[in-house]
This record gives structure tokens, sequence and C-alpha cells, in this order.
């Protein structure tokens, strides 16, 4: 009896660590696939792309390495293939239902697709694959369901490999294949984004960036993005993204803030705005004959010319305390020691003077004062750098009134003055009073507009 | 029978001394072997009294009943055996009484294999009752056990924790769920065989109990049967094998007895694909009887249990893929790895006294269990969902697009889920590997990691022929740490412990890098006590029996959170507050004969119960939370039977009327609700629930060798109030996010009121027939009807939040009362018919025992839904109405399908 018992607990311990499993298992080995051969390139497969949505029918099997990565959530359900890992000269989206897809494929994949079944679309040199999504009997290209994407985009057992973006610059970005990696140095968020998070939340937000010409081109980014809160970096440098295009504009995408370098500073600022008090206001003129002859001058004493970008000149018609009108001056130079006239009426300035003004302006402007208005000279950052007049006070019968007549400045001014001073004019009008002096004028002869005195 | 005649005879002549009593004598030997038969009990038909045969086999017993009496011997393993007698105050000798093996024995093993079977998923689980009548002789019990058992039918639509299971009269029901764990003691079959069962509110020695029915399992070797069982199986159920070895050496002249038993059941994958079976146990057991009063015994059970578990599937995945379809395992260099598996190994240690003599029977025991209940899980951490039945990889996906049905690529889909329909364990070590060290994958498991200390005793008490009375007291103290634990990697070098949709921190105090065996997610220990304590008092008469019983309960629950939880930083770490709740209970119940053949039945019950632990906390994972106002349950219960039991029709019919009420329940789910989306705790209060019905059974006994029996239930379960909803969440996420800034919101009653409860088929009928050859072979088929099945329904979609749009906050236009009943209308699953065989043969070789058997489940192989549950995400009228335009939603109710055709063979050889 105790033999058997024996026997049977012997045979009993053996089927206990018989048959099952145990939960234990190894790290598997690597999960790539050897066995496909690409049997197409890019420029073939190109060749067989049309603008219409069109299905491939044959076994076609095409390598190229994964350039996107879903990661950040920059990139969604889109895969960016390009066709080697440096000096691209052909690249591919490919449309999938698959989230998280970084983790099985990786930035810098090689990836193997089996492109039977696959549809496929080329408009203006964007190779788009997927699935067939159809709409209203329009075919276009959907995502590959997630399970599927298995089925046709294979990892290579190669590893994986550094891309190595081309180096561009911004005008060079016409020229190149779409959906490749690309870098391009020394830009910079432009001046008007500074301070912009990288994407409004849940919206596709176009940023701009420039080099230091400042040629442009757009950075999108994505409203999910991880970064989408992030503030737009301030230096310069070198970014890496995918080139796309939109219509005509090519666009860029990046994977992840690892992108953008803008470690350096940024290029030297373009001084488009100036100012000088040395600029002010030389002639007024509203002749008693003529009052389509008025016009006024302005004189620059210095010996550089000035850019009067942003500059203005307003008018306080009568007592008026609120602008009234403004001449914007951007866009004009005025000269070393040269004059600078506006005219209201520059057909009739040209007859009566002989010559054109530099700027034809609308009547009622401040170049077309009946004579008992104000003026204001002001530059490119909101300084008044000259007055004529005071504000507030109806110029007849004052210091300030060149009704029928002409304010010319004095020889010996060589600056502008805030502040009207009687003392710096002299005064010709039609009534003679405080000072001044009761003597109308006549076009053209009283008057010397385009000449400092 | 021969015999019993020529003894009624014998007898017959004297009829005097009527009023004395009548002393009846004899011994019990098991026929062809001739070995005396030790526990076999013996009780006039009809009386409660029960006397036994001692280690010899050998009885003498004295009675008051007189005239013509009908006595049965039963004992385990053995063909009850009846004698007509005439008692008249004369002596009467029995001599030597031959009872036969009892072929039907390896049915319990079948039935083992039937109801191992448990369906469980994220936050449900329907766990069979069967187990708890495998030792009953009623003929419904029977049927219950053995044939409805495989359609989850559950008696009386009762859950298991109304049942209690002792083991030596110490209550072995867990605290978290209230359920035995009958994995603690599996494939121990022959060595927990020796059960008493009473059944519903029947008074039981051991323990007050549930009102399910309460069984005592008596481990003690000297109530085995001495010798040496082996036995092997073959089954395509659960496990594909197992072999069983037991031996006892019966009670020796030193006055010890010892049993061990070890088993060992295996399959590599079971009826279901990827659902592994590995499992090992172990007993023993010694005894010491100086007389045969006294009794000190020591039990040990070493159980472990390791499963693949399986999934419910919706309709869309059951159409693509079928019944054995299982979405949890995926291939690893050519082998099945199931991601979730369940391992349980929880050894249970017992020290039992007993004191058995003519006016008293006293217990007294402690039993001490430790070890780990582990589930494994695939856990992905801003990663895409493994599992190819995720909504967004099927079919439906595509057809229920909000761009309208896209049919191309749900075509796609469906090649591809067909394709592939297990995932790949490589590629998610691949992704492991492209994360930077950082785990987008890991396998963890959630431990259970409970030591239960009980201390139990109770007594009966013979207070002259008439009355009888008992009473017990237990204590049962729980620590039980809970947490979740890194058991594999993947490939990954370590894993961020965060909360990947609010990115906050799980553990504050430790490491946020954690590595494989560090905790993570949670950790927390339950502490619970329970003190219990009862007493009856029972009285026999000729035409009259009955019993009352009274009972109370104390209890005590606390939490302590050993994690600071960034969610929850107030509440999280440290002791929660200290639940403590009792309750009492009564029962009583008589029977009256109106003759000893037949009789009636009329019982009754009230009790008080606190929530079981896991119905206390609302989210115990994360913070120390109590369901506010948590009440303690309240069942009230009435059943009326009549008993029949003549030569040839035995059986009985019995009505049972029960309401539990204040009941509690706690669900974990995710909902698109018309308040907005998020993870969700849903805590159901004030919610109760009616169960009527009629249950019957009846057995025929055409002739000696023919039975045919018909049993049946026909029951109502419904839902009885419309309770309280309240859902609670974290407000970690940013604002605009959340469904409420103060983290719960209050959403008034569901209207449950009328509904069914997901409590199996509440009608069942079937009809069996059986033959016993007098050369010891036996066969029995059963057809069985069961119907009247429903599914579980969202609680959350009856509230009136379901009616509004979230986007707008106003009520859907279109949610009537009309079309939300037509959307809501409660599922009924198909009626579910069933043809099962059974059969055996045995054979006497010398002085073994073989036996072989064999059963066939489910003979025509149909495929029926047992059960399944409403998914939660469609949680406004909206979204629920989008996703089933198709016909093909989304989440549409997830089912638990049956196994086809199974069988079961076992032989065994007893020494």
């Amino acid at each position: 009896m105790k033999n058997l018992v024996f026997a049977i607990v012997g045979i009993l311990l053996l089927l206990m660590f018989s048959c099952v499993e145990s939960s234990n298992f190894d790290v598997p080995k690597e999960n790539c696939n050897t066995d496909l051969k690409a049997n197409i390139n890019f420029v073939e497969l190109d060749s067989l792309s049309t603008e219409e949505v069109s299905q491939i029918k044959d076994s076609l099997i095409l390598e190229g390495y994964v350039i996107s990565s879903d990661k950040a959530g920059n990139f969604f359900s889109t895969l960016f293939i390009q066709d080697k890992p440096s000096k691209p000269t052909y690249g591919l989206q490919l449309e999938v239902d698959m989230r998280q897809s970084h983790l099985i494929y990786p930035e810098g994949s090689k990836v193997l697709l089996k492109l039977k079944d696959l549809y496929m679309v080329n408009k203006e040199g964007n190779i788009r694959l997927g699935s067939a999504f159809s709409s209203f009997g329009n075919l276009s290209i959907g995502r590959l369901p997630n399970q599927k994407v298995f089925e046709h985009v294979l990892v290579a057992c190669d590893g994986k490999v550094n891309v190595e973006p081309l180096l561009i610059t911004i005008s060079a970005l016409d020229t190149l294949p779409l959906n490749i990696l690309v870098q391009l140095d020394g830009l910079e968020v432009v001046d008007e984004e500074l301070g912009e998070p990288f994407a409004v939340a849940a919206e596709e937000t176009e940023r701009h960036l420039q080099d230091c010409e400042e040629n442009q081109t757009v950075l999108l980014n994505s409203g999910y993005a991880d970064f989408q809160a992030e503030i737009l970096p301030e230096g310069n440098g070198s970014i890496t993204g995918i080139l796309v295009r939109d219509g005509k504009n090519p666009q860029l995408i990046i994977r992840s803030l690892e992108d953008v370098d803008f470690i350096n500073e940024r290029c030297p600022e373009i001084i488009t705005e100036f100012t000088s008090n040395q600029i002010f206001i030389s002639e007024l003129a509203d002749p008693d004959n003529n009052s389509g002859a008025r016009f006024l001058e302005l004189y620059n004493s210095a010996s550089e010319p000035l850019d009067l970008n942003k500059w203005t000149l307003r008018r306080y018609t009568n007592d008026g305390t609120e602008v009234s009108s403004t001449i914007d001056l951007s866009g004009l130079i005025i000269g070393a020691e040269s004059t600078l006239v506006i005219s209201p009426n520059a057909e009739e300035f040209h007859l009566v003077y002989g010559f054109a003004p530099d700027l034809g302006v609308s009547t009622n402007s401040p170049a077309d004062s009946n004579g008992d208005d104000n003026f204001e000279l002001v530059d490119a950052f909101g300084t008044i750098i000259d007055v004529f007049g005071v504000v507030g006070e109806d110029g007849s019968n004052t210091n300030h009134e060149f009704e029928d007549g002409r304010a010319v400045r004095n020889p010996n001014i060589i600056e502008g003055n805030p502040v009207y001073t009687f003392s710096e004019w002299t005064l010709l009008n039609d009534t003679g009073d405080a000072g001044t002096i009761k003597l109308p004028q006549n076009a053209p002869q009283d008057f010397t507009p385009g000449a400092k005195y | 029978m021969r015999t019993a005649m020529l003894l009624a005879v014998l007898c017959g002549a004297n009829t005097l001394f009527g009023q004395q009593g009548t002393v009846i004598k004899g011994n019990v030997l098991e026929r062809g072997i001739n070995v005396p038969i030790p526990n076999i009990s013996l009780a006039f038909e009809g009386t409660s009294k029960t006397f036994t045969t001692n280690s010899e086999g050998k009885f003498e017993m004295k009675t008051l009943v007189s005239g013509e009496q009908v006595l049965v011997f039963t004992a385990q393993d053995f063909v009850p055996k009846k004698y007509s007698l005439f008692l008249d105050g004369n002596p009467i000798d029995l001599g030597s009484v031959y009872l036969d093996r009892d072929i039907v024995l390896e049915k319990t093993d079948n039935l083992i294999t039937l109801t191992d079977v448990e369906l469980s998923d994220e936050d449900t689980s329907i766990s069979g009752v069967s187990g708890l009548l495998q030792s009953t002789r009623d003929i419904f019990l029977n049927r219950a056990a053995f044939d409805f058992g495989q359609a989850f039918f559950k008696v009386r639509g009762y859950d298991s924790q109304n049942g209690v299971v002792l083991i030596n009269g110490i209550p072995m029901n867990k605290f978290i769920d209230g359920r035995p764990q009958w994995n603690n003691w599996g494939g121990l079959n022959d060595v927990i065989r020796n059960q008493e069962y009473t059944n519903a509110l029947e008074k039981n020695p051991y323990t007050f109990g549930g009102i399910l029915g309460n069984t005592n399992i008596d481990t003690r070797p000297s109530g085995m049967r001495p010798g040496l069982r082996v036995s092997s199986s073959m089954s395509n159920r659960t496990y594909r094998g197992r072999g069983m070895a037991t031996y006892n050496s019966g009670l020796q002249n030193n006055g010890l007895a010892y049993t061990v038993s070890g088993s060992r059941r295996w399959a590599k994958e079971g009826y279901v694909e990827g659902t592994l079976y590995d499992a090992y146990s172990f007993f023993g057991a010694m005894e010491f009887q100086p007389n045969p009063q006294n009794s000190i015994s020591f039990s040990a059970i070493l159980a472990r249990n390791r499963r693949g578990r399986s999934a419910a599937l919706t309709e869309e995945v059951f159409g693509l893929m079928g019944n054995q379809y299982n979405p949890y395992w995926g291939k690893q260099d050519g082998k099945i790895r199931n991601s979730r598996e369940r391992d349980i190994f929880e050894p249970l240690f017992l020290l039992n006294y007993t004191l058995e003599t003519e006016k008293l029977n006293w217990t007294v025991g402690a039993s001490y269990q430790t070890g780990k209940y582990s589930r494994s899980r695939l856990g992905y951490y801003n990663a895409p969902n493994p599992d190819p039945t995720y909504y967004r990889y099927l079919p439906s996906y595509h057809i229920n697009s909000s761009l309208g049905a896209d049919f191309y690529n749900a075509s796609l889909a469906r090649e591809a889920f067909l394709e592939h329909p297990q995932w790949s364990w490589n590629q998610l070590y691949e992704a492991n590997a492209n994360n930077n060290g950082n785990a987008a994958y890991l396998l963890y498991d959630d431990v259970v990691e409970d030591k239960t200390i009980t201390a139990a005793t109770s007594f009966e008490y013979r207070l002259g022929e008439r009355f009888q009375f008992g009473g017990g007291v237990n204590f049962r103290k729980l620590t039980s740490e809970n947490y979740a634990e890194i058991t594999d990697m993947l490939g990954s070098e370590y894993y961020e412990d965060m909360d990947t949709f609010s990115n906050t921190v799980n553990d504050m105090d430790g490491n946020l890098q954690k590595v494989e065996g560090e905790i993570i997610n949670y950790n927390y220990v339950f502490n619970a006590a329970q003190l219990e304590g009862f007493g009856q008092l029972a009285y026999s008469a000729n035409k009259l029996n009955g019993y009352a019983s009274a009972s109370f309960t104390s209890f005590n629950a606390q939490r302590n959170g050993l994690f600071t939880n960034e969610r929850y930083l107030e509440n999280s770490f440290g002791p929660s507050e200290k639940v403590a709740l009792s309750g009492l209970g009564l029962k009583g119940g008589f029977s009256y004969f109106m003759t000893g053949r037949h009789w009636l039945t009329a019982s009754a019950a009230k009790l008080e119960r606190p929530p079981v632990v896991q119905n206390i906390f609302i989210n115990p994972r994360e913070h120390n939370e109590v369901v506010p106002d948590i009440l303690k349950e309240t069942i009230t219960t009435v059943d009326l039977g009549y008993f029949v039991r003549l030569p040839t029709l035995t059986g009985r019919v019995t009505a049972f009327y029960t309401r539990f009420m204040n009941t509690t329940d706690i669900n974990f789910l995710f909902v698109d609700s018309g308040l907005g989306s998020d993870f969700v705790q849903e805590v159901i209060t004030g919610l109760d629930k009616l169960h009527k019905g009629i249950e019957f059974g009846f057995q025929y006994e055409a002739s000696s060798s023919v039975k045919v029996n018909l049993a049946g239930n026909l029951g109502s379960y419904v839902y009885a109030s419309d309770p309280s909803v309240q859902i609670n969440f974290d407000t970690s996420g940013s604002e605009e996010d959340l469904i409420a800034t103060e983290g719960t919101v209050d959403l008034g009653i569901a209207k449950l009121k009328d509904l069914r409860l997901a409590q199996g088929p509440q009608t069942a009928l079937a009809g069996g027939v059986e033959y016993r050859s007098p050369k010891y072979w036996w066969l029995g088929a059963t057809a069985n009807y069961l119907t009247e099945n429903y599914i579980s329904l969202s609680t959350i979609a009856r509230t009136q939040s379901f009616l509004l749009d979230p986007e707008t906050g106003e009520q859907f236009p279109d949610a009537t009362d009309e079309n939300v009943a037509k959307l809501l209308q409660q599922k009924k699953m198909e009626d579910i018919y069933l043809l099962n065989l059974v059969g055996g043969k045995s054979w006497l070789w010398g002085k073994k025992y073989i036996s072989a058997f064999a059963s066939v489940s489910n003979l025509f192989d149909s495929v029926f839904r047992t059960g399944g549950y409403e998914q939660s995400r469609n949680g406004n009228f909206g979204q629920w109405q989008k996703d089933n335009l198709s016909g093909v939603p989304s989440f549409g109710p997830k089912y638990w399908y049956s196994y086809g055709r199974t069988y079961f063979l076992n032989l065994a050889i007893s020494f």
C-alpha cells in the first residue's frame, strides 16, 4: 500500500509541474520584417499616380523612412515618409487611423509599404496614400483602419536611422519636393507674433517665420499639440520640419519643440521710423487770388535726408480742439536741406507754380487751409515736432492768421518748435492784426514753394 | 428490500409497550466488500431527530415514534436505503444492513467543472451558487445545481453572498463581497465531500446563516472513508485534465486519524480561447479522538488556482468570432499569453475541537487564512489600447462614424479584425523600445492580500425529547492590503506613476519612476472586524416541528491609505472614518405533519446586515470617502412549502417572497453623460429588490431502476424602488472639462422600479429520467428550458441626466417619454434549451472499487447568452440613440456566451 501511495504521489508531483505555461516571458526578439524587398521606387510611384484617387492593384512594395512623429501631438493620423535618410527627393503622406503611431513607427524608422489595395492621389506633387473615403460619390483618401495599418506598413530590420534634414533657404522652398524633412537656418518669429503661443487651443494655427532679409514662410501648428500653449521663442536659429504646401504657399510642420532651435540673437533691426527736430513747417499758403494754389511746405534743415515713415501732419480747423484732418507722410523722404511741398490740388499747383508738388492730397486736408487753422507736425513716435498756431484758437485776427496771405518761417529758424512762437514767423494776411502784416498775397509771384526762402 | 420486509414481519409480531419507545440496533456494511461504514445517519421520515453509526458501523437508537415508520439510512457516497418498520416498543435488531456505493458520486466532480465558469468583467461579476448545493439531495436543488447552473441560474435569484459556507463550523465568506471563495478549496473534492447543507431559512447548528442556504464542510479525517482514492478526469470546459489522490488513514487504535489529498488541474486553453488553467491543491488533516465524544483536529488547505480570464463580448464581436473568442490574450514567441490572469493562493489553517455527547454537541474552532489574490492587467499609458475589440478598431466604428456610414473602411476593419483577432505582444515590446525607456505598456497585478483570523464556537443542547437549544459566537478580523504591483515592464525601463488623463501623480511621497516589483497606482489597507452571535430554540413533536433563531451582528470597517494621491490630497492618505454598523436577525419556522407522508412548512425571517465592504467606500483605491448616510440592508422573507414523501413519489413545492431593502451598490464607469464625460463612481443607494416565486421538484420512482423527475422555478425578480444615484469623480482636470467642480453630483433617482434584476434566468423547468441498472451502471438525461433572463441595466441612463444634451445643457427635444422608453427597453436574452446526459459504471475488483463517469452537457451544442450588461458609455439620450441607429452600436451591451457541447470524463479507483 505504501509503495502505491508513493507512486501516486510521484505521479501527481509530475503533473504539478507539467503542461501549463508560466506567466514569465522573456523579452522577445526584434519585431521586424526581413522578407520583404522593395520593388518600386518613389519615382515610379509618382509616375503611376494621378490627380484622381485611384486604387493600387499590383503587389508593389515601397521602401521609405518615417519622418513625422505624433508623439507631441502636432501630427495626427498622418505618417510622412520620404525616400532617403538624407538628401530626399520624394516624400509622401500616408493617412492612418492610428493614435500614438510613433510607438510603432518612430521618426527615422525604415518601413516597407505594401501598396496593394491602398488608394493614392497626387495633387501638384503631393502624393497621398491611404484608404478610400467616399462622400456624396466623391472619392478621397481616407484613413486606413488601425488594424490594417500593420498589414501595410512593416518595420524593416535595419533599425532606426538618423534622418538628415535637407538644409535650404526660404526662397528655395518653392522648388523642393513636398513631404520631406528640411532645415532652415537663421529664422525667427516675426515681430507681430512674438509673445503669442504656438497655436490657439483646438485650432490649427499659422505662425510666420522670417530670415534677416525678411523673407517669410509659414509654420503650421496644431491646436492639439502638447506645446500648443507654449510661447513662441524670441531668438533666431534653425528649424527642422516637414515641408507641405497650402496652395502655392510652403508651410513647415515641426515634430516637437526640439525641432526649433532659436537660441541666437534676433536679426539686427531695420529701423524704418525716425525722428528729427530739424524738420518743420516752412511755408503756408492761402493765395488771395487762387485758393486752388494753397500749399504747405516742410523743410529739413539737417544735412541728411530723412524717411518720413509714419510722420503725420494734423490740422485743427478754426477753434477746433479735435484733429480735423491728417496727412500721412509715410513713403516720403525729405532731402537734406530741402523742402517738401504738399498741395491739395496737385493739378492746379502744377499749373500755377510750374512744377509738381512732392505730395498731392485732398481738399480740406492740412494743406488746404483758409488761413485761420492750426497745424501740428508729428513724428513717427507721436511726438509733436513743430506747431503753427494755437490749437483751440481761431486764427482770425490773431498772430497766426494767414488768410488770403502767407505764413513763412523766418530764415534763421533751423529747428521745429512744439510751441507756437510768433517771432519765428512772418505773416502776411488781409487783416494785419496782432503784429501781422496786412498785405494779401497772390500766386504765384508772392510765394516760394520748393525754395526755403 | 427483501431483508427489510423480513425484518418488518419479524418485528410486527410484537405489538405491546408502544408508548415506551422502541430500541433499534444493527450495523451497516458496504455491500460487496463488507466493510463497516461509520457516520451513517439514520432518521425516520418526517422527523428531524437523527442518529449515527459509530466508527465500527454500529448503531443503537431509541425512538418514541410508533406505528408504521420508514427508517432512512443516508451517508455520503452511498445510495440511501429505506426500511419500513412497525414500531411498538419491542426492540428491533436489524442485523447487518448493506448499503450500495453511490455510483452517482462523480456527479459532484462534474458539477465543479460546470460551476468553475465564472463570469466577471471590470465591475460586474456573476458567480454561480451551485457549489453550495453540491451535497443536497433535494430534487429541485439538484436540478438547479447540475443543470440550470450551466445557464447561471440562481436559486431564488439570490446572490451567493446569501449563503454561508463554513468549514468545521467556521464561516468562510469574504468581507469584501460577502461571498464564499470556492477556489480556496478547489480541487479537493474528496475531502470537502462531507457537507451538511440546510436550505433557505432552515435552522443550521453552526450559524444563523443567510437566506439562500448554508453549508458546513466537515474536514475531519474521522468523518471520511478510510483508504486511498485516485481519480483522473478529462474535460473541455475550464480545464482539460485533472489528477487527484486522497488517502485517509481511518481512525487508528491510538485515536489518531489523518488525511492527505492532492490534486492538479490544468489546461493550456479551456473551452474559451486563451484561458489557461493551472491549479494545484493540497490538503492535510490530523485528528485525535481520545474517545468517541472528543475530537481535536488540525486541517491545512493549500489551493492555488491560476487561470486566464475571458471577456464579455458585444453582439458585433460575437457575430464575427463566436462564443469561444477571447480578446485578452496574444501570442508571444508562439505561446499564448493571457494579459488577464487570475491567481488565487490563500492557504487556510484550521484548528477544531468537537464534543459530541448524547445531549450536547459543541464545537470550537479557529482559523487563519493568508495569501494573495492577484489579477493581472495590461496597463497602457499614452499608448493605443491594444485590445482588438476596442471600439475604434471594429467595423461598427466606421459605420457609426459621425461623418456618415463608411462601409468601405468598415469592411477593411472587419477584414483586419478577422485576420488579427488577438494582439501581438511583440508589438507592445516594440512600442516600449521606441519610447525612450518610459513604459507605454506594462503588465501589473491588482493584488489583494488578506489576512483573516476567525474564531467560532457553537453548540446544540438537547433538552428532553422535544426541545433543543443552541447558539454560537464567531469573531472575524480582516487585514486586507490592496495594491497594484508591476510584474513585467515589457522591456521598458521605468513607469511614470501618473494618471495620464489628468497628469497627476498617484504616489506623491514615492518615486515618480517605478520599476518591476514596485507598488503603483494605489495602495491601501482595509481593516474590518465582525462579531456575530446567535441563539436558537427548536421543538419537535409528532405533528409539529418548529424553531426560532435570533442573531446579532456588529461590524466595523476602516480604510487606511498608504499613498498620497495628487487628485485627492486631502483624503487619500491615512485612516478613514471607522464605519460601524450592527444588525439584528430573526427567523423562525415550523412544519406541520398532516401525516408522516405529507407536511407543510412555513418560515420567515427578517435580517439586518451591513453592506459588504466593497459597497461602503466610494473609491477606496484613491480616497477615504464613505458612501454618505450608509445604511444597513434589511431583508424580509417568507416561504411556504408543501412536502410529499410517498413510497414512489417524493418532492416539494415552495413559494417564496423576499424583499431586500436599502441596498447599496457602487459601479465604476466611463460615461458620456448629459452633464459631461468622465470616469465616475456611481453610488446607488436606497435600492430595493423583490424576489418572489415558486420552486418545485418531484421524483417518481417508476421502478426500482427508473426514476423520473420534474423540477422548476417560476420566479420574478425585480427592482422594487427607484434608488438615488450620485456620481463622484476627481476634480484635477481643467475646469471646463469637469462635470462639476465639487467632484460629486446628485443625479436624483433612477427609474428602475419594476424592471427585472439581472440574476440569471427567472423561469426554469427541467424534466429528467434516470436509469440505474442493478448491474452497476446508470444513465441520466435531463431536458431543460430556461427563460426570463435579463441583462444588467445601466443605472445612470435611467436618471434624469440621461435626457440632457451635454452640448446645450437642455433636454433633447426628441427625448419624449415614449422615445426614451423605447430606447431603454430592457433586453431579454433568448430562451435556453439544454439537453444534458450523464452516465457511469462501477466495478468491484477484489477490494478495489473502480468507477467511470461521463457527462455531456448541452448535447445539441446550442449557443446562448448567459448574462450581459449595458455599457454605460452612452450616458445621454442623443448619443445612445445615434449609436444604435445602425443596429451595430459601438457601445451596445456586452454578453457572456455559453459553452457549446462539453464533456467531462472521470475514472476513479478506491482501495
